[in-house]
């Protein structure tokens, strides 16, 4: 069976079983290895990616549910402005996550500028539950989201003037 | 300028993960295990095998079959007795891991139970001692000291207010459930050996595989990748998989990959040892401390591994410097059948001196004392290293935290609780808070008699093109440490960081530099580099070029167990730290409200991930103590000299006082403070960790002592 869905701004194609794994299918197929597999059951969130704009565990979703979706990475998001906002807060805000996560926590990031522009901790609170990572503080999470929002906030600024 | 390092640089950095360098083809393996913790092993019956794949047994070890870990050694598998639950028994391996994994399961084990002595529940006593060491003090001039200080000496009523405190803790594993998978990949590159997985001892390892293959060392490589989530289990766990990925690979003359899934780490991954303690202190309240006598039972599981570093960091952490002119400190390892426990470098002290701050801390309890007064007229401030430095850490803490206040008002509202007989109804739903302090060090890499039997090295070489290469073994993955050492080669010898060339983790390249940790890496394999520098710098103008230099780390003195003055650790680091909580009395689920720490490690390198760094073992702290996941407020940290000046935010420059590590202090002191706090809170004393609902529950149900 073909299956054919939208991988970082491309039309891909795969003709895997479609019980594979969306983790392994952009591992192994398309060689994405800023997702990682960690306890495959959905628990850990190492392999967390954006479907249609939503953090799902990749290692949940068999590819036959991908049909006509878009998939997204942190490789994708890397090259957009939206980025260097996230870069520049978690900069401001000294957050260093590490090689592990660091995806996964600017997935997340984006996904929660996505939806409130000036986001309060307490919008953010469901949000650090979704990476098992015991090295830094969901406090210092928020901050380094504030601190993105307002670079992003003077970006759009710099533009409408 | 130090290069900065953005989550851009972070997620396009050249180190990989094991997981990234999966091989497509050749075999793997899966560990065969023992479904039984003691038992005989009759027979290995499995299933009839296809082409391409088969079972490997202690038969075809060609060399030795035990692994080493510093001087303590445990079989790779086990042929006949079986010691533990899930101890390896032999590796079947097939085409692909599901494969192999599937032959694992169908094969059939024929074991005899145990006779009925070893099936008795065991517990920690005279049965399992392994080994044990003591440490005993009784100061002539300690005491004199003491009577000096003495209004009325030799006052018999004195004698009638010694007091007794005496607890009995038990602190279960802190290692975290790692739902991450570990692999090893061996292959060949013609007559040598590669191993790649994720280790923190690469040289370890290439010494164990040479023994169990009888091959030079030189022969085996390996290539560390970098860590996922959790370092603690590296040094047993990698060990005991590249062992079976070499063994793989040396039979079957092929790629050979071995993996230690997610669910068998639960299981059977190497975990920190659960400690118990009985500890007695005897004070007079105007004269402090007069003795202390602590033993401490660790079970290091079925082959305990890393003994005397055990020893020594349980003896130098009982008394994280108190003043006492008479003690006894007496460590345990016991062996039972648990599976092999790992050490990290600064965990167990953690742990050791967490018990002895909450004792101090019921002391104050008992005095009806400040817990932070109490200690400034405790501390030893003539001890050496670093006595008198502790006091600016006691009097920043109460200044930032607002501890004495704070402390105050929930005592008076514990009291209110606890004295009258029927609470008003509103009372009883209204959370009930406490705050905790506690204060302890970080030795800084292992005791100093490891350290000399490790005898770390760097070797650094200039070439006649003016590029520097250091070879200098380092965490993999730490990219602050490597930074921090480019820019140190940088400004000593002044050359360009373009012709500054640092290399990964890979035996072949990398002289021996022990177990690394960031902390290790910070206090000694930087002063190496630092050393290397300097004698380069006085030879390049007089020497002809290439010059290679080399430096050895030998700890001058090593640590003798007669005396508590001194730490068995190079260089320590301090902290304090305050902790706030609050408990739910419907649901006793206690949340931490707030949490400050303040921090005395010598220059810091770079403020955003020195706090990253102590805020990462905060949470990991309090997960410890509370069990499972929780949220944590903000987390205040400071830094402050040796002086109680606050350093200020700059970047560092290499001339500075010599940093320390400090990753590991909070496992010290937050927990001690998270105990104080929940007991000042429930009014219960807690002589356990983990403290769950269930626990606080239970406690406060059945008033304990
Ligand atoms: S691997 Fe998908 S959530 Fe853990
Ligand atoms: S898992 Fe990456 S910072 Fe915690």
């Amino acid at each position: 069976m073909k299956t054919d869905f939208l991988l970082n701004g491309t039309h891909r194609f795969t003709d895997k079983h479609p019980s594979t794994t969306l983790l392994d299918l952009i591992r192994e197929e398309f060689n994405l290895h800023s997702v990682h597999p960690g306890c495959r059951k959905g628990h850990c969130g190492t392999c967390t990616v954006l479907l249609d704009d939503h953090l799902v565990a990749s290692c949940l979703v068999p590819i036959f549910h991908l049909k006509g979706r878009k998939v997204e990475t942190v490789e994708y998001l890397m090259e957009s402005a939206e980025f260097r906002d996230i870069e520049l807060g978690f900069l401001k805000a000294g957050f260093h996550p590490c090689k592990f996560c660091a995806g996964i926590k600017v997935l997340t990031a984006e996904t929660i500028l996505r939806e409130w522009e000036h986001p309060k901790e307490a919008d953010m609170a469901l949000f650090v539950t979704k990476n098992w990572c015991a090295c830094t503080s969901p406090g210092s999470f928020f901050s380094a989201v504030i601190a993105s929002s307002e670079f992003r906030e003077r970006r759009a600024h710099a533009h409408r003037r | 300028m130090a290069k900065t390092r953005t989550v851009r640089s972070t997620l396009t950095s050249r180190s990989q993960f094991v997981t990234d360098l999966f091989p497509s083809e050749g075999v793997f393996g899966w560990i065969l295990r023992s479904p039984v913790p003691k038992g005989t092993l009759q027979k290995i019956d499995p299933p009839s095998f296809p082409e391409g794949s088969g079972i490997l047994l202690p038969r075809d070890v060609p060399g030795d079959l035990n692994l080493m870990v510093f001087q303590d050694k445990f079989p790779l598998m086990t042929g006949e007795v079986i010691e533990f639950l899930g101890q390896p028994l032999g590796l079947v391996y097939a085409p692909t891991e599901v494969e192999a994994r599937s032959f694992a399961e169908a094969t059939v084990l024929s074991i005899d139970p145990p006779n009925d002595a070893s099936l008795r529940p065991i517990e920690l006593g005279p049965n399992t001692l392994f080994a044990f060491d003591e440490l005993m003090w009784d100061t002539p001039d300690g005491s004199e000291a003491l009577e000096a200080d003495d209004p009325n000496p030799g006052d018999p009523d004195e004698e009638a207010l010694e007091r007794e405190v005496t607890s009995t803790f038990f602190l279960d594993t802190q290692s975290l459930q790692v739902q991450e998978a570990v692999m090893a990949i061996a292959r060949w590159k013609e007559k040598d050996l590669e191993v790649l997985v994720p280790a923190i001892w690469p040289h370890g390892i290439s010494a164990n595989v040479a023994r169990l293959l009888k091959m030079k060392t030189g022969a085996v490589q390996v290539h560390a990748t970098i860590p996922g989530m959790y370092h603690d289990r590296l040094l047993v766990d990698s060990l005991v998989i590249s062992c079976f990925a070499a063994l793989l690979a040396h039979k079957t003359k092929n790629t050979a990959s071995v993996s230690f899934g997610h669910d068998e780490q639960i299981l059977y991954g190497t975990q920190q040892a659960p400690i118990s303690c009985t500890h007695s202190l005897t004070l007079v309240p105007s004269l402090g401390l007069r003795s202390m006598d602590i033993r401490i039972q660790i079970d290091q599981g079925a082959f305990p591994l890393f003994t005397r570093e055990i020893m020594n960091q349980a003896l130098g952490s009982a008394n994280p410097g108190y003043r006492c002119p008479k003690g006894k400190v007496r460590v345990e390892i016991h062996r039972t059948s648990g599976v092999p426990r790992s050490v990290s470098h600064g965990f167990l002290s953690g742990q050791i001196q967490s018990i002895t701050e909450i004792q101090v801390n019921r002391v104050a309890h008992i005095l009806n004392e400040d817990p932070l007064a109490l200690r400034l007229g405790l501390i030893d401030t003539s001890r050496k290293p670093g006595g008198e430095k502790v006091l600016p850490l006691l009097s920043t803490l109460g200044g930032i935290s607002d501890y004495g206040r704070k402390f105050s008002s929930f005592e008076v509202l514990r009291r209110r609780g606890t004295d009258s007989p029927r609470q008003p109804s509103v009372r009883r739903f209204m959370p009930l808070r406490g705050i905790g302090a506690a204060l302890g060090f970080q030795g800084n890499g292992f005791s100093k008699s490891t350290e000399q039997s490790i005898k770390s090295k760097i070797s650094l070489r200039m070439n006649q093109d003016g590029s520097v290469q250091l070879f200098a073994g380092t965490t993999p993955g730490s990219s602050a440490v490597k930074s921090h050492l480019r820019d140190l080669v940088r400004d000593t010898l002044e050359v360009k960081d373009e012709m500054i060339f640092l290399f990964p983790s890979e035996t072949a390249q990398m002289p021996d530099a022990g177990p690394t940790s960031v902390s290790r890496s910070i206090s000694i394999i930087r002063g190496l580099t630092l050393q290397a520098c300097e004698s380069i710098q006085k030879l390049r103008f007089r020497n002809p070029l290439p010059i290679v230099v080399e430096k050895s780390f030998s700890p001058s003195r090593s640590f003798t167990l007669t005396s508590p003055g001194g730490y068995p650790w190079i260089k320590p680091s301090w902290a304090s730290a305050a902790v706030e909580v609050q408990v739910d009395p419907v649901t006793y689920r206690a949340s931490v409200t707030g949490i400050w720490v303040v921090v005395q490690a010598g220059s810091i390198l770079n403020f955003a991930q020195a706090r990253a760094h102590v805020e990462g073992t905060v949470i990991q702290a309090v997960n410890w103590v509370l069990r499972g996941l929780h949220r944590t407020p903000k987390i205040e940290i400071h830094f402050i000299d040796d002086h109680g000046v606050a350093l200020v935010e700059r970047k560092s420059s290499t001339h500075d006082l010599q940093p320390l590590g400090l990753g590991e202090l909070a496992q010290a002191v937050v927990p001690p403070a998270l105990a104080s706090a929940l007991s000042q809170a429930t009014g219960q004393f807690f002589d356990q960790i983990p403290i769950t609902p269930e626990v606080i529950h239970r406690y406060m149900e059945v008033p304990g002592p």
